[in-house]
């Protein structure tokens, strides 16, 4: 008889803490998590799958990067370029874009506040910006 | 074995402050609300161009043909050229306003077509409110130039030149205890033919009659 694998429940915990941006790095390097950044007409989106770095529980991270805000002297707001945070690669002449995932596993873990999901972690990841000929899943 | 050409990510320098998913949060609300953005500020044009077509037309169609009535021809040209290329421009840019307030090309798609190309819902919302605000941003230089040959086409009628004054043209002729005014008409040997202004028929007057001919401007 086999059991199915369920990750144990965490505890709800707010944390940011950097070891939690590693091991989602760590989990991208080695295909644990997977993730993109795709510009489409200039509308920037990002997409990152796999389990949550703690919980173990399943993501299904997906974010739009560009808005069209205030309708003065342009149109749209994004990522459209390398800013500060969008550093260039010098080697690849890639742009990373910095994606900032929350764990939002859909369940809701013991000490979560009331109707809050996930066990709280936030962590980073910084993708390459692909346009959306190139993309890959 | 072959490198990857695309590295799959970058260690990132810094982890997520608490700042950052604050920002991130509020930025979401933000793509969300483009479509609305757009279709309000496209609202706005929208009214006030139509506000500001109906007025012009309106100027236009209740000045007539008064302003350019007195004018030389190649001014009345240049006046109807620049009044009705700013009215055209205007209708452009209403058309441009209303096209990024309701779009103008209706289709049926699936949500996996959506996904397909855009891969999320929001992205599409964007994408669409990206494409109406590049309408109306259209729309808005169509105005800009709407206005400035309106503006162009009103000042040209303060500087533009009535036609020069034709010379007198009335002769006023005396024969016997009578004076008749009138313009020349082409008649017979021996005979002065003149059309009196205010009457449809011409009065023939034998030259041995005339005592005396004089020009004049304008027949009393």
């Amino acid at each position: 008889m086999t059991v199915a694998a369920t990750p144990p429940d965490e505890t709800y915990q707010e944390s940011t803490d950097y070891s939690w941006t590693e091991k989602a790095f760590d989990m991208l390097k080695c295909d644990d998590l997977q993730a993109e950044v795709v510009s489409l007409d200039g509308v920037v989106r990002s997409q990152v799958q796999g389990p949550c770095p703690r919980c173990r529980h399943p993501i299904d991270d997906r974010q739009t990067h560009t808005a069209v805000t205030g309708l003065m002297g342009g149109q749209s707001r994004g990522p459209g370029r390398a800013g500060p945070d969008q550093r260039g690669d010098s080697e690849t002449g890639l742009v990373f874009f910095p994606v900032d995932v929350s764990c939002g596993c859909g369940d809701s873990h013991p000490g979560a506040p009331a109707g809050t999901t996930g066990c709280g972690v936030s962590f980073r990841v910084e993708l390459p910006l692909q346009p959306a000929d190139g993309s890959h899943q | 074995m072959t490198a990857d050409p695309v590295p799959r990510a970058r260690k990132p320098a810094t982890a997520p402050s608490k700042t950052d998913l604050d920002e991130r949060d509020r930025y979401a609300k933000l793509t969300a609300g483009s479509m609305d953005t757009v279709r309000g500020s496209a609202q706005t044009w929208r009214t006030g161009l139509a506000a500001f077509i109906t007025l012009v037309t309106t100027g236009v169609v209740i000045q007539g043909r008064d302003t350019t009535d007195g004018l030389a021809e190649h001014w009345r040209v240049l006046i109807t050229v620049l009044i009705g290329g700013g009215l055209l421009l205007a209708v452009l840019g209403l058309w441009q306003a209303l096209a990024a307030e309701v779009g103008t090309d209706p289709r049926k798609q699936t949500l996996q077509d959506i996904r397909a190309v855009h891969g999320t819902l929001t992205a599409y919302e964007v994408y669409l409110a990206a494409q109406a605000a590049r309408r109306l941003q259209w729309g808005r230089r169509a105005v800009v130039g709407a206005v400035t040959l309106l503006l162009a086409g009103i000042a040209a009628t303060w500087w533009a030149r009535a036609p020069a004054a034709s010379p007198p043209a009335y002769l006023t002729v005396t024969h016997g205890h009578a004076v008749t005014c009138g313009t020349p008409q082409e008649a017979g040997s021996g005979q002065l033919r003149l059309s009196v202004p205010g009457s449809l028929s011409t009065v023939t007057i034998p030259i041995s009659q005339i005592t005396a001919l004089a020009l004049t401007a304008a027949c009393p």
